[in-house]
């Protein structure tokens, strides 16, 4: 699923993420992490093409770029990551009693299709008039700023939509190290909590999962792993 | 305006270099002017040099931010950087009209650094297309085979065990294939007898 995300959108592949996470017989603990790391690996997935998720879109018009420049740029660290992310989910530990996290039933057949692309639409519209109009002074300031660096600034990506960060920060001016590591920084981070990543907001959404939740995920990550 | 050029290196350490020239060029441009209309250019320097010296290690910082109307613009920009992301987190207001408070801040932004134009709106509205589209039309392919995908994910519960499924729903090379093995039991359920 992380790596179809690319091709189906990081929407579509959270809400597939879901429909599985509901029928496992996992405690609640448990199937919060399997979502979490679904969550971490369809963001991480969905980046190597425009058409996986708002952020990789933002960031190929602020480029120019080609349809697989992210994929080029991000492949190896992508697939290594997925992996990486998958591992652990062999570790969590299996009931037998019933679903933990039934799905949260949508109203309607067809409207909740059109309602999620049209938010799509319009969160997009938004962030390409900030990054245009932020581009003269990002480009000032953070072409100056190591790698490394970059990476660390964009852990705020935990808290803020890694879509936002990416329309704010990732333009021409950066080299292909600066925008690797900015990428990498925000799409790692971008996985941590809720508001991270849209993949974390679909899915919580459907399965009902909170905040508070989602931070019990990061000690569902540290106790069952 | 040997000494303010003698000055201005220390400004480029301190200053955005580009802002600083653009500021230098404004400021001789002015100067130029003032020492025209006043006569003795060394005198009317050495006034200003005289008043602006009170602001020790500022006065080219206030020159420039005098002098070029960009600073200005610099600074409401990364005003609404901190403002669009932090804003959504710390200010309730903010958080509840999101969607509004991006796109204001986007056009207030891109008018005061002189990209607000036709081909941005084009841009803005026509690079949305290609994601909108693939979400609509997964999404309803998603729709329509929600069904058959709760029953295949309920076989390969069944065949391959939970751990598996979790570790396939992450990586592309779990054993996610669903053709090989048929389902034996312990087929999940969601809110009723799914396997039925």
């Amino acid at each position: 699923v992380g790596l179809f995300a690319s091709i189906i959108t990081a929407v579509v592949a959270a809400l597939v993420l879901a429909e599985a996470i509901s029928l496992l017989r996992l405690d609640r603990t448990a199937q919060i992490a399997a979502t979490v790391f679904g969550c971490f690996a369809i963001g991480l997935g969905a980046v190597m093409t425009p058409l996986g998720m708002p952020a990789s879109t933002l960031v190929l018009a602020a480029l120019h770029a080609d349809f697989w420049y992210l994929a080029r740029l991000l492949g190896p660290f992508v697939i290594a990551g997925i992996v990486l992310v998958a591992v652990p989910t062999l570790f969590l530990p299996v009931g037998e009693g019933d679903p933990a996290l039934p799905l949260i039933a949508e109203s309607g057949l067809w409207a909740p299709v059109l309602t999620r692309a049209g938010k799509v639409y319009i969160f997009i519209v938004r962030l390409v008039g900030l990054s245009a109009g932020l581009r003269p002074v990002v480009d000032a300031y953070a072409r100056h700023l190591p790698g490394a660096l970059l990476f660390w600034l964009n852990t705020i990506s935990a808290v803020v939509d890694n879509a936002t960060l990416a329309a704010v920060e990732i333009g021409p001016a950066l080299s292909s190290n600066q925008q690797r590591f900015a990428l990498l920084g925000l799409l790692i981070s971008g996985g941590m909590l809720i508001p991270g990543n849209i993949p974390n907001i679909v899915a919580a959404t459907r399965l009902g999962i909170n905040t508070v939740n989602g931070q019990g995920l990061v000690s569902a990550l540290g106790c069952r792993c | 305006l040997e000494e303010l050029n003698r000055d201005f290196p220390s400004a480029l350490e301190t200053l955005d270099h580009q802002v600083v020239r653009l500021a230098l060029h404004s400021v001789q441009s002015r100067l130029a002017e003032l020492f025209k209309s006043r006569g003795s250019s060394l005198g009317i320097n050495e006034k200003l040099r005289g008043r602006v010296s009170t602001f020790p290690c500022l006065h080219e910082h206030l020159i420039a931010a005098f002098s070029c109307k960009k600073m200005s613009a610099v600074i409401l920009t990364s005003l609404t950087t901190f403002a669009v992301l932090l804003g959504p987190i710390f200010v309730k207001p903010i958080e509840r009209n999101v969607e509004f408070f991006f796109l204001v801040a986007g056009m207030i932004t891109s008018a005061v650094t002189g990209q607000f134009s036709s081909a941005l709106v084009r841009a803005a509205l026509s690079e949305p297309i290609a994601l909108t589209s693939a979400v609509l039309v997964f999404g309803f392919v998603f729709r329509l085979l929600q069904e058959h995908l709760d029953r295949v994910f309920s076989q390969a519960i069944g065949v391959f065990g939970q751990r598996w499924l979790c570790f396939g729903l992450n990586d592309h090379r779990g054993p996610f294939c669903f053709h090989h093995h048929r389902c034996g039991s312990g087929t999940g359920s969601r809110g009723g007898d799914l396997s039925a």
